[in-house]
Parts: structure tokens; C-alpha cells; sequence
């Protein structure tokens, strides 16, 4: 199962925390490394390393043409006291299939709790990641702080 | 589809749609044409349209008034009015209120469209507001002081760039890959050609050639052979003598021949000159030998020839000294 499309890798980081596993390795893309600093930012995961397949980097390794296929982000995963996983749902909401755009007004009432066309309202605890259109990944109320439409992306919880 | 109220769905007590009372524009604009709109120079454009933006016509209320509710030609005083009929009189005082009434219903319109003119420009102006503090948004100081290095990565690209150095030698080590897998497409063809052409020797090329093979295949000699392999067991079979063509081709592979012509690296060490030098050295090799073989003959029979002398010489004296 290739890493490289979100879906899977959503589906990755499910399996690794209900495996209980200490670290989860997801490809070193720009797109992956803006959604784990927004997970890491939400607080559902401890901790982002740069590393390879074997392993997180114990000393800095410059990323090149030559060693990207072998470089890997790292993740630290979160459990509870009662080792609960932290991040538990990851999903996507907008698939190549169906990609869904919504201007700052529809973001606005989705974030206020409305239901936009087929898509849930934000649940309490849940967190729904956007893309804008300059490919940056951001929180939805980020989103609606900037002012600018989106592509709702994921959500989180 | 009946009328009036099953128009609505049989439901009563909906008021239509309001119309506009202005239909055309109340007062003037100032209208600017829009960038890259209309027809270019040199383009026709279809008939019954005009080239340039034409804008609509303007008619205030006061000449809306003075189009649909003039004052009367005839202004009556109190007197002529009060000699006037009673009919004449309401007519006279409807039409004055007419008058009146529709004016206050155009001043009020001119004030409406003025509040939803200055509520759409407030709105506007909060939009715009709204995108200016957007764009000045920043990070809080909790959120820039808590943000991981690892967000940094992201303000650059993500992949160190090469050098122009490290730019050229890999164009450099691509084109010797490209030269050195070249190179050996041309050999293994040269190799190939090289045999074809050896073996091409051995083809039946004409009818008496074809013959003479097909006896040399069925020939007394060859069933012999043939026999002696498929009778003898394992064991004898390493002992057997070897067959003429076992050895030329045992030849052949120390030689590097390929069907029993030169191989591609003879070929090519000929061509390169390897082997005429190395065939130079050989004889120069040869040459040196010989003269070193002549001098040491001559030493010897030098050698020789001072032994006769010393040996005759001895009995000479020997022979003297008995006499």
C-alpha cells in the first residue's frame, strides 16, 4: 500500500495506534510533513523526527536528490494513561473523486455546526483540516481567521 | 392550472413580488469600461449592436413627475374652485393628491435605494476591512514560540538543491552511462556479425557443398563414433580418445576463436595493432635468440678448437718427449 496518497496514509496511522506502536514512518512529502505539523500543533501527535527506513536520524542528514527516495518522517504517537490512543479517527473528507471546495461562507456555517451538503458538522473534540489555494494545510478556524475559501481535507479526532 | 390562489399552491394571503419603480437608472454614473471588453480594432462586430458601451438612459423623479403627473395648464383660484362643480372639484383634488402621493412614493423609493446603496458600500467596505486584518494576520506569540523547527523546513524546498558542480558531474556520469552502454550494444552486435560470418563459412552454399556434407554426417567414421559414445558406460567415457573436433575446439577457446574463425577480441586487438606489435616483439624476440644461439656456438666451437689445439699440442710434447 502505497504511502504516498493521504487516504492510505490516514489509514496507516489508524492502524499504527490501535497496533499501540511507539512511531509511525510516513513518506517525507511537503504534504505529509504540513499535516504532521498540524497534528503536532493539535496536539494528537508527540513528536516529528526527519529519518529513514531504519530509523529516525540520531545526527542531521541533508535531504538530496540522491537519498529522497530513502527518507521517511517519523512520527510519535500518543496514548493515554489508560493507553488509549490519542489520535484515533483520521478520515478523509475530500477524495480525488470528490474533491469538496467551499467558499468562507460555507466554512464559516460548517464551523458554527451547520451540516455542508453531505459532510457532518464538526463534532465536539474534532478537528477538520483545510487546503488552501496556495497548498497551505490549516486548521478550519485558521482558515476562516485568514479569510480565505478552502478544500476541506481532512478531519481528525 | 387554475387562477388565483391554486396559482400559489392553494394557499392565500401571498403578496406578490414587489416591481421596481425605477426601472431605469434614478440618477447619473459614472460607467467605466471594463478592461479587454468589447470588440478590438479591425474586428466586426454583428449587426444590430452597438460597438461602444452605450449607458442607459437616466430619469429622475422629477422627470418621471413632470412626464406622468404634471401640474395642471389651469391653475384654479379659491374663488373660480369654490364656483366650480362638486364633481369637477373632487377631480380637481384626487388628481392633487395623485399628484402628491406619488411623489412621496418616489422620494421614498430615492431614499430606499440610497440606504441599500450605502448598506452595500458598508458591506463592501467591512469586506475589504475584514481581508485587510486577514492579511495582516499573524501568529500569536504562544503559537511562534511553540511551532517545532520542523515547521521551517517547510518555507524553503524541501530537497537541497545540487550545485552547479555537483550539476555537471552528474550530466558527465550520465553521458559516460549512455556512452558505455552505447559501446556495448555496438561489441555484442560486432560479436554476433563476427560469428555469423565465421559459421558462414561452414553453410551450404551450393548443391555439390551440400552433398559432400551429407556424406561427411553419415560417413562409416562418424556412426563409429557415435556408437563407441552410446555403447560405452560412464565410466569408460572419460577414458575414450579424444576426437579431432574435441580438440579443435579445446584450440579454439584457448585461441579465442568463434566458429573456427577469430574471435572478436583478435579481431579487435588486430585492429587496434596489439597483436602486431606483440607478433613484432615475437620476432624481434626470435631474432635476439638466434644471434645469442650463433655467438654462443661460435664461443663454443672456439672453446672447441683451443681444447684440439691444447690436446694436440700435448701430444706433440708427449710424443717428443718418448722419442
Amino acid at each position: 500500500m502505497s504511502l504516498v496518497n493521504l487516504a492510505n496514509t490516514c489509514a496507516h496511522l489508524q492502524n499504527c495506534t490501535m497496533a499501540k506502536l511507539p512511531l509511525a514512518k510516513i513518506p517525507y512529502t511537503r504534504l505529509h510533513l504540513q499535516i504532521a505539523v498540524e497534528l503536532y500543533k493539535e496536539g494528537f501527535i508527540g513528536s516529528i523526527q526527519r529519518g529513514s527506513i531504519s530509523g529516525p536520524d540520531l545526527t542531521p542528514v541533508d535531504v538530496t536528490h540522491d537519498n529522497i527516495s530513502t527518507r521517511r518522517i517519523w512520527l510519535g504517537l500518543k496514548y493515554n494513561q489508560n493507553s488509549n490512543p490519542v489520535l484515533k479517527n483520521l478520515h478523509l473528507i475530500s477524495k480525488p473523486s470528490r474533491k469538496v471546495y467551499c467558499t468562507i461562507d460555507e466554512l464559516k456555517n460548517f464551523a458554527i455546526g451547520k451540516r455542508l451538503r453531505f459532510i457532518k458538522p464538526p463534532q465536539p473534540g474534532e478537528v477538520i483540516f483545510v487546503r488552501t489555494k496556495k497548498n497551505e494545510i490549516l486548521n478550519l478556524h485558521e482558515a476562516i481567521k485568514k479569510n480565505l475559501d478552502a478544500e476541506l481535507l481532512c478531519r481528525v479526532s | 392550472m387554475g387562477k388565483g390562489a391554486l396559482k400559489f399552491g392553494g394557499k392565500s394571503g401571498i403578496l406578490p413580488v414587489p416591481r421596481q419603480i425605477f426601472k431605469k437608472p434614478y440618477k447619473h454614473q459614472v460607467y467605466q469600461k471594463e478592461q479587454d471588453t468589447g470588440y478590438a480594432e479591425g474586428i466586426l462586430h454583428p449587426k444590430g449592436i452597438t460597438r461602444d458601451f452605450v449607458p442607459p438612459k437616466v430619469f429622475t423623479p422629477e422627470s418621471r413627475l413632470l412626464k406622468s403627473a404634471a401640474q395642471p395648464k389651469k391653475q384654479f383660484s379659491p374663488e373660480e374652485f369654490s364656483k366650480l362643480p362638486t364633481a369637477q372639484q373632487y377631480r380637481i383634488k384626487n388628481a392633487e393628491l395623485r399628484r402628491a402621493y406619488l411623489k412621496e412614493s418616489y422620494d421614498a423609493e430615492v431614499k430606499r435605494l440610497e440606504r441599500v446603496e450605502y448598506a452595500k458600500q458598508k458591506s463592501e467596505e467591512e469586506k475589504a476591512q475584514m481581508k485587510l486584518e486577514a492579511d495582516n494576520h499573524d501568529k500569536s506569540k504562544a503559537e511562534l514560540y511553540t511551532i517545532p523547527t520542523i515547521e521551517s523546513y517547510l518555507s524553503g524546498p524541501l530537497i537541497k538543491p545540487r550545485t552547479p558542480e555537483q550539476k555537471e558531474a552528474l550530466q558527465l556520469k550520465k553521458e559516460a552511462n549512455r556512452l558505455q552502454q552505447e559501446l556495448d550494444v555496438k561489441t555484442n552486435k560486432a560479436i554476433k556479425l563476427l560469428e555469423l560470418y565465421n559459421a558462414s563459412a561452414a553453410f551450404a552454399i551450393t548443391e555439390s557443398k551440400l552433398e559432400l556434407m551429407v556424406d561427411a554426417a553419415f560417413s562409416e567414421s562418424k556412426l563409429i563414433d557415435a556408437n563407441n559414445i552410446t555403447n560405452s558406460s560412464v565410466e569408460k567415457l572419460h577414458r575414450l580418445p579424444s576426437t579431432s573436433e574435441f580438440d579443435s575446439a579445446l584450440k579454439d577457446a584457448i585461441v579465442g576463436n568463434v566458429n573456427k574463425g577469430p574471435g572478436f577480441d583478435v579481431v579487435n586487438d588486430t585492429l587496434n595493432g596489439y597483436n602486431g606489435e606483440l607478433h613484432s616483439l615475437a620476432e624481434q624476440l626470435k631474432i635476439e635468440k638466434r644471434e645469442k644461439a650463433k655467438l654462443e656456438t661460435s664461443l663454443k666451437e672456439a672453446n672447441m678448437r683451443k681444447l684440439h689445439e691444447e690436446m694436440m699440442n700435448e701430444r706433440k710434447a708427449a710424443s717428443v718427449q718418448d722419442n
